[in-house]
């Protein structure tokens, strides 16, 4: 019965996230094909037919940490809610790949990092509609400082590839695998915002908002 | 026990289910909780990452311990904890504040590669068995947060009225 789920991490070692980027195991799961999960968010009317009774055979009685146990690449994605390996980009890039479905709305994000001086660092958040302004990178457009015309387009592949999981990749671009450096998705809004009109690179001032599959962008104005 | 934190491998299919079971769950014992921390599990934006007032992705910047004192020796005491955020959009700050906590627990795996917390990922409420609230949070590296306390007050600070 619900109301005596209660915390703790008493006797519950946490395996530490040693792993290092030259394991075997862990370049065997770079660029693996993600078919594992999304993280949903209920819709009002899928929450009003979840009903209230809740019980024992509650999926959620797991193991709380064999996320780590078991598969110490998690360094991405720790709770495995989006089922995501690391995606090795190359020359030293990765990226992770967010996917939500939102009362029934797909969307995702792919977060970009660099390894400096042995530390992974993000450089920006990619979504479909190329930089998202997420973490302060709102004036970006194009690759990020230092990333090659090879690793951008592997960044676009991933992007696309999520796109096509999701089934957000209009069907009249199905054919794309990624976008030359500097291409602007030919689905991507209009650019909005100062310093995001001009040139033909990847940019994105606005927040993603209702937009996905059609209809224009959605202000989130705080 | 845990909700949505621990989705581990699961399909499309398995975490709708245990986000359903979830939101079951809470309305099971929304009478018990306190109204802030229902309010804030519940809240439409709580897991839209497309909403600046979503704590997903967002940075940790401060975690300040408190204790706050009464009584003539400053004798009678108690536990308060202030977790400060970042907006994942970098137009605001979450200020999370336990005003009463008699359970914490911080546990960050070390790591060759990641430097600080990372993002903040996602983070469940539930009901313990003393009837106070627990508040769970796992971040990029892997840490985990798990406080509890007599409430959750989540307040969204604008970065203009910052």
């Amino acid at each position: 019965m619900p109301g005596n789920a209660s915390g703790g991490m008493d006797g519950v070692a946490v395996k530490p996230l040693t792993v290092g980027f030259h394991e075997t195991q862990f370049l065997g799961k770079l660029n693996s094909e993600n078919q594992a999960g999304f993280w949903f968010q209920l819709s009002d009317e899928e929450k009003e037919q979840a009903g209230s009774s809740w019980g024992p055979e509650n999926p959620q009685a797991l193991n709380r940490y064999s996320y780590v146990q078991n598969n110490p690449l998690r360094w991405v994605d720790p709770t495995g809610h989006q089922g995501t390996a690391p995606v090795d980009l190359g020359d030293g890039w990765y990226a992770r790949v967010d996917k939500f479905n939102i009362g029934g709305q797909a969307y995702h994000e792919v977060h970009v990092y660099r390894m400096e001086n042995g530390r992974l660092v993000e450089k920006g958040v990619f979504g479909a509609q190329g930089w998202i302004n997420k973490h302060g990178g709102k004036d970006q457009s194009g690759p990020p400082s230092g990333m090659s015309r090879r690793t951008f387009d592997r960044l676009n592949a991933e992007n696309i590839k999520a796109m096509r999981q999701q089934g957000t990749l209009p069907r009249e671009y199905r054919h794309y695998r990624y976008l030359p450096e500097g291409q602007r998705p030919p689905w991507a809004r209009p650019m909005r915002g100062p310093g995001m009109g001009g040139g033909g690179g990847y940019g994105y001032s606005g927040r993603m908002g209702g937009g996905l599959g059609g209809g224009g962008p959605k202000s989130y104005t705080q | 026990m845990t909700f949505i934190l621990d989705t581990l491998e699961g399909d499309q299919e398995t975490v709708a289910n245990r986000f359903s079971a979830y939101y079951r769950y809470l309305e099971e014992v929304r009478d018990k909780l306190p109204e802030n921390a229902y309010s804030f599990a519940t809240a439409p934006w709580h897991y839209d990452p497309r909403d600046s007032k979503c704590p997903h992705d967002s940075w940790l910047e401060e975690m300040r311990i408190f204790e706050p004192a009464e009584g003539e020796r400053q004798e009678v005491r108690r536990i308060k904890i202030v977790i400060r955020l970042l907006g994942s959009y970098h137009d605001g700050f979450i200020e999370l504040s336990y005003p009463d906590v008699n359970k914490y627990i911080i546990e960050t795996p070390e790591s060759d590669f990641a430097s600080a917390h990372g993002d903040w990922i996602i983070d469940e409420i539930r009901l313990s068995e003393h009837g106070r609230v627990i508040h769970e949070v796992i971040f990029h590296r892997g840490t985990r947060l798990l406080i509890e306390s007599n409430d959750v007050i989540y307040r969204w600070i604008s970065q203009k009225d910052n």
